[in-house]
Order: C-alpha cells, then sequence, then structure tokens
C-alpha cells in the first residue's frame, strides 16, 4: 500500500467518491458484526498522532456537518490542518457537544461524550479510539446484535476502567455511544449494543433476548 | 491503493456522481445507517433527498443502496418477489445507469437485494444486505398518528396498546387478523414494522445471517436489524404467530412451502398459485421440479 | 397453459415512447417554445419555481414542457434536479424594504407612503373570455409606465411596529436557519421551518387551509396589511472577503397578514403576523400562506389549538404535493403479495363464520 504525502496538507483519497464508499463499507460490517475485523481497502496519508484507519474513517464521515472533538493528543496543528483541510468539519471544543470524536490518548471517561435520549439516542457522539492492536484472540469475549453465538478478539488494550464504564452504560441502552476502534489498518466496531462477556461465563449461563 | 476495486466497470450517467446521490449526501446518509445499525429496529431521522423517481415507489430503499452500493457489488432487484415486475425493472435500470453495476436476478449470486415487499424463499449468507422500501415506517401510526406522541412511546416501551389491538381482533374474529406488514419487537427493546411483507415472512428475518436496512423516503427513516438479531413477531401464549398456508403447491415448479401468487386464469372462477419468489422458481424447475400446470411435467 | 407475465423492460420503453408521442401531440403544430412558456405562461412558471425551492426560469419553463402542462409533475421534476446541485453557501436574507416595487396594495390604510400601486392583477378584471386572444396575433397593449417610480415604500408592518401596535420580529442573530432540504423535521418545529414547508407547499392544499381559518376552523380575523410584488437584490458575503456582494435579482412576491390578538399574561395587547412569500408572482399563495401561518403559530400564543390548520404536524407533514403526488399514485404499483394474505384471513375468517353459524344451527 504506498502512501502519498502532497504538500503540507498530504493527501487525502485519490479517488474519493470510490475510496469512501469502500471504507464505509467496511465500518458497516464492523458496525453489524461486532468483532470482526477489517483491513481497510485505501491508505491515505495520515497526519500523526492519527493512524491509516483513523484517517480512512475521517476521511469517509466527517464533514461540515459534523463537529469532531480531538482529545489531548489527537488535537495537533496537523491534524486539525488535515481536517480542516479534506473534511472541513468544525473542531468541537467540548466532548458533548461533538458527532463524532477521536482518541489518539488513553480512553477519556465515556460520560463525557453525549449519550443521545430516550426519544433521540441516535444524537450520540461516534467515537473513534486508536487502540494498540486488534489481533485475532480470545481476551475479549462478546455478544450482542450481530453475533451469532459469541463473537472473540485479542486485548485491544483498553482498561477495566473502560471495560466497567462500557457495561454501565448497557444499562442505559438505547442511550450511549458507539465506538469504531482503529489500529494501522485495521478497524473493528463496538456499537452501543454488544455485551462484554466476562471471562468464565459460559454459554449455558448467557441467555439471549427475545 | 490495493484492494480497492478499479472505478466502476460499466458507464455512469453523465452529470451525476456515481449512484446519483452527491457525496455529501451519501455521508449523511451512511452516517445514519451506522447508528441504524448499533440501535438495532430504532428509526433514525434522515434528510431524505427528492430522488428523480417518486416518492412512495421506493425512494427511501433507493437512497440506502445509493449510499452503499460500489462498483464491485452485484444488484438484485424485486418488487413482490419478482425481478421482472416494472417498478424492479425501473429501479435496477436506474442503478446499471447511475452507477453502471453488474445486476443479477439470483438471490445467491446478490451481494445488494433492494426489495419491496417480499425476503426471498432462498436463505441470505453473512455479507450480504437485504435493502427494504418501506412507505410507513412506524408501526404506532395507526393507533397514533402523531409522530411527537409515537416517539414518547419508544422512548418509554410503551408497547401494550399495540397488544390490546391484537388482542381485539382475537376477541372480535377469533383470530389475529392483521396479515402483513405485522409488528415485530427487535432484540427485545424496539417494536418495529418490517414494511409490508406477508407475514409469512416475518420468521425469516429472525437471527438472519445478512444485514437488514430499511428506507423510509418520504417518511425520511432509517432503520436496521443486523445479522443474527432477534425479530419476534408479536403473538400471545393462546395464539401463537402462524404464517399463511395454502393448499396448493406451485403451479410450475410444485414448491410447497413458497408463497404463491394467486392467478386468476379465466372468468369462470379458475385459479392458479405459482411462487412469488420468480428466482426461487425458475432455479427449481432449472433443477427439473415441475407442479402439475407445467406442460412439461405431461411429456 | 399460464405463462408468466414477463417483459416488464420492453413495456416501460414503450410506454416511454407513447407518452414522448403524446407530449409532443400533433406534429403539425409548432412546437411551443420554453421562452413562450416563460413569457406567456408566466404564473404557471413562478408556481413551479416556488414550489420547486429553485429560481430558475428556462428549467421552471423546461420542466413544464416535459411534464406536459402538469405543474406538480414540473415541480418534481425541478426538486429531483435541484438536490443534485452542489451548494456553495447560503445567501444574506433578502431585503423587501429595498425591493423595486411593480405592485403593493395595503387593505389596512386608505393611503400611505409610497401610495397603492396596483401593478398587474387579475382583481377588477371581468373574467369574461377574451375571444380575441383566440386569435394569435393579438395586437399587444402598451401600459402607461408611472410616472415616479422609485419613491420609498415603507413596509405596513413597520409604520404599525413605530407605535409597538405589531409584535416586533427580531431577527435570530445566532440562531442557524434550518433547512427542510438537507435536514428532516423534528418537532415541535421552529417557525423558519414552518415557513420553509409552507413556501414549498402545495398551493391548492395551503389555499384551502388559509380558507378554512377564515370559516372559523382556527380563526385568527386577517388584514391584509401589505401585498408587494418586485425584484430585490440577492447578496452573498463569502466568508473570504466579509462584506456582501449583489449575486442577481429575483422577483418575489411578500404578504404580511395583520392579525388581531388579545394579549395574554405575558403580552400585551397588540396586532400579530402572519407571513407568506414566494418566488415570482404567487399572490394567493402568499396570502393563503401567511393565514396558515398565523394559525400555526398558536402554541407559540398560548391559544387554544383546536382546528387543522393550527396542528402543525397535520399541516407540516400533508402540505408537501411532490411526497403527496408520490404516496397517493404508489397505490398503482402492485400489491398481489399482500392482497393474498388478505384473501387468505378472509377466507380463512369465512370458514370461521360458517363453521360457527352451522354449530349454532345445529344446537
Amino acid at each position: 500500500m504506498p502512501v502519498f504525502e502532497i504538500g503540507p496538507m498530504g493527501a487525502g483519497f485519490s479517488d474519493p467518491v470510490q475510496h469512501s464508499q469502500a471504507i464505509f463499507r467496511c465500518v458497516l460490517e464492523s458496525m453489524a458484526r461486532p468483532g470482526v475485523r477489517k483491513d481497510i481497502p485505501a491508505m491515505p496519508y495520515a497526519p500523526p498522532p492519527l493512524n491509516a484507519a483513523s484517517t480512512a474513517v475521517a476521511l469517509t464521515l466527517l464533514d461540515d456537518s459534523t463537529p469532531v472533538w480531538l482529545d489531548g493528543a489527537a488535537d495537533t496543528s496537523k491534524v486539525r490542518e488535515f481536517l480542516a483541510f479534506h473534511c472541513g468539519c468544525p473542531i468541537a471544543d467540548r466532548s458533548g457537544e461533538a458527532t463524532f470524536a477521536i482518541v489518539a490518548g488513553p480512553m477519556p471517561s465515556l460520560d463525557r461524550f453525549d449519550f443521545g435520549s430516550d426519544e433521540f439516542p441516535e444524537n450520540s457522539t461516534t467515537v473513534i479510539v486508536q487502540v494498540a492492536a486488534l489481533e485475532t484472540g480470545s481476551d475479549i469475549c462478546f455478544a450482542g446484535p450481530g453475533i451469532e453465538d459469541f463473537a472473540f478478539m485479542g486485548d485491544p488494550g483498553l482498561t477495566d476502567g473502560f471495560w466497567r464504564e462500557w457495561s454501565d452504560m448497557g444499562a442505559l441502552y438505547p442511550c450511549g455511544v458507539d465506538l469504531i476502534l482503529t489500529a494501522q489498518h485495521r478497524i473493528a466496531c463496538m456499537p452501543r449494543s454488544v455485551r462484554r462477556i466476562e471471562a468464565g461465563r459460559t454459554a449455558a449461563t448467557e441467555r439471549k433476548p427475545d | 491503493m490495493s484492494g480497492v476495486a478499479s472505478a466502476a466497470g460499466g458507464k455512469t450517467l453523465a452529470g451525476y456522481n456515481f449512484a446519483y446521490l452527491d457525496e455529501q449526501t451519501k455521508r449523511m446518509i451512511r452516517s445514519a445507517i451506522l447508528t441504524a445499525v448499533a440501535i438495532p429496529g430504532h428509526q433514525i431521522p434522515f434528510g431524505s433527498r427528492e430522488m428523480p423517481l417518486p416518492y412512495g415507489w421506493g425512494t427511501g430503499g433507493i437512497q440506502v443502496t445509493a449510499s452503499i452500493i460500489g462498483a464491485d457489488d452485484t444488484l438484485k432487484v424485486i418488487d413482490q418477489g419478482a425481478d421482472d415486475t416494472t417498478n424492479a425493472v425501473s429501479i435496477r435500470r436506474f442503478f446499471s445507469k447511475t452507477a453502471g453495476v453488474r445486476t443479477t436476478e439470483s438471490t445467491r449470486e446478490a451481494t445488494i437485494i433492494q426489495t419491496r415487499h417480499r425476503i426471498p424463499e432462498a436463505p441470505l449468507a453473512e455479507g450480504q444486505i437485504l435493502v427494504y422500501q418501506v412507505p410507513i415506517p412506524e408501526p404506532l401510526r395507526w393507533l397514533e398518528p402523531r409522530e411527537v406522541e409515537t416517539r414518547k412511546m419508544h422512548a418509554l416501551s410503551e408497547y401494550g396498546p399495540m397488544h390490546v389491538q391484537l388482542y381485539e381482533q382475537i376477541a372480535t374474529f377469533g383470530r389475529i387478523a392483521a396479515t402483513y406488514d405485522y409488528p415485530v419487537m427487535v432484540h427485545g427493546r424496539y417494536l418495529m414494522r418490517p414494511s409490508p411483507i406477508p407475514k409469512f415472512d416475518n420468521p425469516k428475518m429472525d437471527r438472519n445471517p445478512a444485514l437488514q436496512l430499511f428506507g423510509a423516503g418520504r417518511e425520511k427513516r432509517i432503520y436496521a436489524v443486523p445479522p443474527y438479531t432477534s425479530v419476534k413477531s408479536l403473538d400471545f401464549d393462546d395464539h401463537p404467530f402462524s404464517v399463511e398456508s395454502w393448499e396448493h403447491c406451485c403451479g410450475l415448479c410444485g414448491a410447497g412451502a413458497s408463497y404463491l401468487d394467486e392467478i386468476v386464469i379465466d372468468d369462470k372462477g379458475g385459479r392458479m398459485f405459482v411462487c412469488s419468489d420468480t428466482d426461487f422458481c425458475t432455479q427449481r424447475q432449472a433443477q427439473g421440479f415441475r407442479g402439475p400446470l407445467n406442460s412439461e411435467a405431461a411429456e | 397453459m399460464y405463462v408468466a407475465v414477463k417483459g416488464g423492460e420492453r413495456a416501460i420503453e414503450n410506454a416511454h415512447k407513447l407518452l414522448a408521442e403524446e407530449r409532443r401531440g400533433d406534429p403539425a403544430t409548432p412546437e411551443i417554445a420554453l421562452s413562450q412558456i416563460d413569457e406567456q405562461l408566466s404564473l404557471a412558471v413562478d408556481r413551479v419555481m416556488t414550489e420547486g425551492s429553485l429560481y430558475d426560469r428556462a428549467l421552471a419553463a423546461l420542466a413544464i414542457k416535459q411534464a406536459r402542462g402538469d405543474l406538480i409533475e414540473a415541480i418534481f421534476l425541478l426538486r429531483a434536479y435541484r438536490t443534485t446541485l452542489t451548494r456553495f453557501g447560503a445567501s444574506d436574507p433578502i431585503d423587501t424594504a429595498k425591493m423595486t416595487i411593480r405592485r403593493r396594495i395595503s387593505a389596512t390604510y386608505k393611503d400611505l407612503p409610497g401610495g397603492q400601486v396596483l401593478g398587474p392583477t387579475f382583481d377588477y378584471t371581468h373574467r369574461l373570455l377574451d375571444f380575441s386572444l383566440a386569435d394569435e396575433a393579438a395586437p399587444a397593449l402598451a401600459a402607461e409606465v408611472p410616472a415616479e417610480p422609485g419613491s420609498a415604500m415603507p413596509r405596513v408592518a413597520d409604520l404599525l411596529n413605530q407605535e409597538g401596535l405589531i409584535e416586533e420580529e427580531a431577527p435570530g442573530e445566532d440562531a442557524a436557519v434550518g433547512d427542510v432540504t438537507r435536514n428532516a423535521m423534528t418537532l415541535p418545529a421552529n417557525r423558519d421551518v414552518r415557513l420553509q414547508l409552507l413556501a414549498r407547499g402545495d398551493e391548492g392544499f395551503v389555499l384551502a387551509l388559509g380558507y378554512s381559518t377564515q370559516r372559523g376552523y382556527g380563526r385568527n380575523h386577517p388584514f391584509a396589511g401589505e401585498i408587494r410584488l418586485g425584484e430585490v437584490a440577492v447578496e452573498f458575503t463569502p466568508p473570504e472577503l466579509g462584506f456582501p456582494v449583489t449575486i442577481g435579482e429575483i422577483t418575489v412576491t411578500e404578504c404580511q397578514m395583520i392579525n388581531q390578538f388579545k394579549g395574554s399574561a405575558e403580552r400585551p395587547p397588540q396586532f400579530t403576523r402572519g407571513y407568506g412569500i414566494s418566488f415570482g408572482h404567487c399572490e394567493r399563495k402568499t396570502m393563503a400562506m401567511a393565514n396558515v401561518d398565523r394559525a400555526l403559530r398558536a402554541d407559540d400564543l398560548g391559544e387554544e389549538v383546536t382546528a387543522p390548520a393550527q396542528d402543525e404536524e397535520f399541516v407540516l407533514y400533508h402540505c408537501d404535493n411532490v411526497e403527496a403526488s408520490g404516496f397517493v399514485q404508489h397505490l398503482k404499483l402492485p400489491h398481489y403479495v399482500d392482497f393474498q394474505s388478505e384473501l387468505d384471513i378472509v377466507r380463512r375468517l369465512r370458514a370461521d363464520f360458517e363453521a360457527r353459524r352451522t354449530g349454532e344451527a345445529a344446537e
């Protein structure tokens, strides 16, 4: 996958229509089937510290109608310039007012983000989270819509505190946030509907909703 | 840039973007679809556009398809289960014209299937996307015409009135009289309209390996059912959900468990029954199955 | 043997050919030119531009020609084209106080600064078919040009405002203006969204609702404060320049209704406003729109909502003729799968009924 850099802004997609479609389908499939990891098919230049997958998702989903919040690590002048030039998205000062957020450092507390309301749960933040790795493994077990029985993946490097918050957020469903996890050129999604199954709990103790 | 199919194989419509919609509109619809997938069964408002086909003729499904389709997709379009009904033909032509994509009548070959009023008989697979055209997305609409009220009812999971309505049918008719657009509960949380498919198709929605997307253009709503998601038709312990059945089999392919269309063949009360899913019927005939009214059966 | 109906593709193509033939009519009659539609069916062009939400006379004329004079079909054509256009920004609000007036009347004052200007109007014509128009070479009549065009014509509502007799309408500085062509409406809608939907709304529907308010279904005592027709400049402020640049001129009709208001605990008695505006000259539409706009403000003004015209959800969800036309006409599409389901249940219910009756007779 060649990486192009043109000028200080870096290149966006060389074929925005086809590439953003292809990347959207990767995100859609990962959102529809939590646990599935997809390698993005087009590699734009990535302004540091963003990885290729975060950048590709940003180019695909962000525009002037989607305020984006950047965590301390992601909030660099290169990232700001890149997003302003290629996406035209406003930068939100407060995480609770953002349609999208990009987290390149430690995951902030989930309740910083907009969970939507019972009537409009869709008015929530979608958080693009850069994680250490998205590998196969059995460290994390998921259940929920999009998953036949259980889905497994390696440890992405999120803290116990995060998993506790994720579990607490489940009680507020349909309110909540959706996560797009990225590592290098790979993505996986955690829609708010997905539950982490603690190690030791077997299929027999887990009942699916009727 | 490896992995991405080269530009659309076929030609696209001069003066218009790939798949008609502009990129900003696609982004807006794509975000709505992602959120819809994350909240199964919940209707997401979206900025539906005027399409060059009339409202009520599939504009919601068309906008969803236009936002997800890529040059390497293979599209199937059905109306009433058939690929050759005029509106299905018209929508298929729209996408071959504007996106230059490959089209098919085969359920198995299609990566995206846009449908009005049916779910194909052949089982769908992981990776396939079924796009429904939806006229009225709100399952509570006949009980409560006001959007402001139905939104509250969904927020509170206040679905009692729907059960009452179905129970009143049992009290009046001895059975549930709803036959199509039969309400379902999705993931145990949201009451959802499956679009006007016959209730015969409802069980196919439950834990289906394919992704199911629903687009209502005029009503400006998108909703979704991810793969393997629980979809239960409303019923009662003493009146369990049941589907239509026929005393006949398909006159052409002999299928005994597919949804049948009734065809009036003369003005003396003559009727015949054939599969509503034309691809299913054709495949069966190709495999040598014959129904009682298929002339070749006699040979 | 039954053969499934095939050939949807060919049927459609043939239908398109027949339609083209019908549109053209007798080839012995000269083809109608877009300029003829624009110049001589100009009010049809105005309506199509207004409800099509696109100010382009030539495209509207083309749509009317292509739609064979079916204005709702023409509006649909224009709208479907409009959605594909890239937008590069929003203009500054037009200032109708600075309008180059061609018609201006007020029913609330006998005379007022700038005077009453009758302009081009059907009012006071006797609706007698003019057979001389059947003659294609009818001579044109030159109208007298008013001696003093361009004297100041303040808006009637502004005159009332000086005394504080009419509610003040402050421009919303910060609030972003909604856009019904880009975002789904959420309820309750704000007035910007309501006015957009009414301006695009079907003239017949809005007219009937406006009429209903005058017959007691949400009565709000309207006076035609002012109707003005003329040309206004459209200005755009490019962000990189920071000052407005005139990018063109459009014809608009504006109607300000003045309505009674008894006052409430929070507000003193004063007149209230209903507002209507259109591209071109759509006077009937703007007046009806102003009536409906005022009726829809019932909730804001603490009035009881009792009539259809006051019911925001009812009015806004049903005023769009492109939506309405599509959904009513979709009943032409095949529904035989659902009908089969209904046949199935009716047969079962009839069997149940017969069984019950036989059972009762046997007892």
